[in-house]
């Protein structure tokens, strides 16, 4: 489901980093560990074809990046890729079923209200779906986002840093339900983090450790 | 929700710098419509009015006065003229038909006409009620008289001196109203028609002629006068010589309604333009404050955009997000100026009625202000250009990755 050969990424600076080759299946789980700076946001831009690989190939839910541009990359976007960045940009200008409804809006396609309903039902936040993004809490904004991220059932979940503020009950809650949002879905799931309690959590889950060694156990 | 579904939750979830920027917009749309419409109703109403009036015969003065009290009542003629002369007018072959008109008295500020027949026959002029008269002393009213006075057929009223009102009242005379006519769009719609007798029996009563003895009552009808004629030519030529004949050789002067109006609305244009001139610069305060308001709205919404972008909206969607927000807004500016300029110029209308004024008739409005949404959409798309740009050019990486 995800292929990297030979990996690498170019900064406005110039410097280059490479990243180790790695392959993963449908439904598989993946993390990608590391100080902040060291490259994973770099590698889920890249995954979600927001960011040009420089060099290497890219294989994401069946399809080279490097063969798609323009309309027929963001098209695959909206349809293969569900994004949860650290930031979890809910439109203050929108409800919450609204921002969830932004995700067939942005593909060009019908909303689906019943999927939303049962989107946000699943994620135990149907009863918020006419409030704005301002009156929720930090939980319950980020199982919004999530719930939107997943909404349209995407092959591959990549999640930024989904435990970075919250205290240890809070950070298992949001593991539980991101891999549970994963297997609502069937996609494969890729966090990137620099929490160990994630890694401690997730002690059987491919690591990726960065500034790139290795695929391994990070635990 | 779609992509116009966004745009208006998007417009609208900044409602005090949508609302100030709808209302600049409208401001200006509707100034410069409202100023459209008043030139053009001004100019029919004129050009209904003068229709098949090639020239109008008076006492010497202003030409233009003579134009303005003769075709449009609206100001005092400057005189009478022999009735002998402008018979002998009617008589000469280039002119093909002579219209006396004898102003003097009105009722209730409506002015009451002497003439003949040929003057409500000339606008087509017809019937709501009753006949015609057919002898001194017998009115028919226009449709405005008739209904602001409430006089009908039967009735008797008796005229006030003056063309305003306040003046004497001449008590010895009645006139009976005999008909009613239907409401034209026109200058007859405010007046009062009656025979020309009528105007000079009247006149005659109150100077004494009950008293007078047959040699000066023969004097008297020797001496008639009226106050003016409308005149048409036989042939077109007649424009070039006829005139100076009237005004070189007679006591009379001849005015060209053509020339007159032309002078006149050239006049009025320099006010209109000043008008249509404070009109374009609200709308470009206006197309400002909504490139300000969407290059500001740009900035906050740039997480926003950034989120539609990972969703998979290519940059052309995003940047048509904003774009058809500034067509929500040019559009509403467009509806709301078309709905206040509808309410201004019927008050316009109404105002200018009781003010016993030209009558405008603003019957088809879409002909003049057609281009108004077209103008608003074009303005909120020009101002809409620099901001829309710089959304599809936004760096989605960049701000994906700003923590802020």
């Amino acid at each position: 489901m995800i292929e990297t050969q030979g990996l690498a990424a170019r900064y406005p600076s110039g410097a280059t980093l490479g990243f180790p080759d790695l392959s993963l299946a449908q439904g598989q789980t993946l993390l990608l560990h590391g100080p902040s700076g060291c490259g994973k946001s770099t590698w889920l831009a890249m995954a979600a074809g927001l960011l040009r690989p420089a060099a290497g190939r890219l294989t994401v839910a069946g399809q080279s990046i490097e063969a798609l541009s323009g309309v027929h990359l963001d098209a695959w976007r909206a349809a293969s890729i569900g994004l949860l960045p650290q930031r979890l940009y809910l439109s203050e200008a929108l409800t919450v079923e609204d921002n969830l409804a932004l995700a067939y809006v942005a593909a060009g396609q019908a909303v689906n209200r019943q999927a939303v309903a049962a989107t946000l039902e699943a994620l135990g936040v149907l009863d918020l779906a006419r409030r704005r993004p301002s009156g929720l809490s930090g939980g319950q904004a980020q199982r919004v986002a999530l719930a939107r991220a997943v909404l349209r059932r995407p092959a591959v979940l990549l999640v930024d840093e989904p435990t970075a503020s919250l205290d240890d009950a809070s950070c298992a809650q949001a593991l539980a339900l991101l891999s549970g949002a994963a297997r609502l879905s069937g996609a494969t799931l890729v966090v990137a983090t620099h929490d160990r309690r994630v890694t401690q959590a997730w002690p059987d889950v491919p690591c990726l450790l960065l500034p790139p060694v290795s695929v391994q156990e990070c635990a | 929700m779609n992509l116009m579904g966004l745009a208006w939750r998007y417009l609208w979830s900044r409602p005090l710098t949508s609302g100030l920027n709808l209302l600049l917009l409208t401001l200006g749309l509707s100034a410069i419509g409202l100023v459209g419409l008043s030139r053009d109703a001004v100019d029919r109403a004129l050009t209904r009015d003068l229709a098949g009036i090639d020239l109008v015969v008076g006492a010497k003065g202003s030409p233009m006065q003579l134009i303005l009290a003769g075709v449009f009542h609206l100001d005092v003629p400057p005189g009478n003229i022999p009735l002998a002369d402008a018979e002998a007018l009617a008589r000469h072959p280039q002119v093909a038909q002579l219209i006396p008109l004898s102003l003097g008295d009105n009722l209730d500020g409506f002015r009451i006409v002497g003439t003949s027949l040929a003057y409500p026959a000339h606008y087509g002029a017809t019937l709501a009620t009753g006949q015609w008269w057919t002898a001194s002393m017998e009115a028919v009213l226009g449709a405005q008289v008739a209904r602001q006075t409430g006089l009908v057929s039967g009735q008797s009223f008796h005229g006030a001196h003056g063309l305003g009102r306040g003046g004497m009242v001449h008590d010895d005379l009645a006139y009976q109203v005999t008909g009613i006519l239907r409401p034209c769009g026109c200058v007859l719609d405010r007046l009062v028609l009656t025979a020309t007798e009528s105007v000079w029996d009247v006149h005659d009563e109150m100077h004494g002629a009950a008293d007078m003895d047959e040699a000066d009552l023969q004097a008297l009808q020797a001496e008639r006068e009226i106050t003016l004629a409308l005149l048409r030519y036989n042939t077109p030529l007649a424009a070039v010589t006829f005139p100076r004949m009237v005004n070189d050789s007679t006591g009379m002067q001849a005015a060209a309604p053509a020339v007159e109006v032309t002078r006149l609305m050239a006049m009025l244009g320099v006010g209109l333009q000043v008008l249509r001139g404070m009109g374009l610069v609200l709308l470009l305060v206006a197309g400002l404050s909504v490139f300000v308001g969407l290059w500001s709205a740009l900035r906050e919404r740039q997480a926003d955009l950034a989120l539609l972008r990972m969703l998979g909206a290519t940059p052309r969607r995003v940047a048509g997000v904003l774009l058809v927000e500034a067509l929500w807004l040019g559009l509403l500016a467009a509806a709301v100026a078309l709905l206040l300029i509808g309410a201004l110029s019927a008050g316009l209308g109404w105002w200018l009625t009781q003010a016993q004024s030209v009558v405008l008739v603003i019957d088809t409005p879409w002909r003049v202000l057609w281009p108004l949404p077209f103008f608003a959409v074009l303005v909120a798309v020009l101002s809409a250009l620099v901001p829309v740009v710089a959304a599809y050019r936004q760096d989605v990486h960049h701000l994906l990755n700003s923590r802020s």
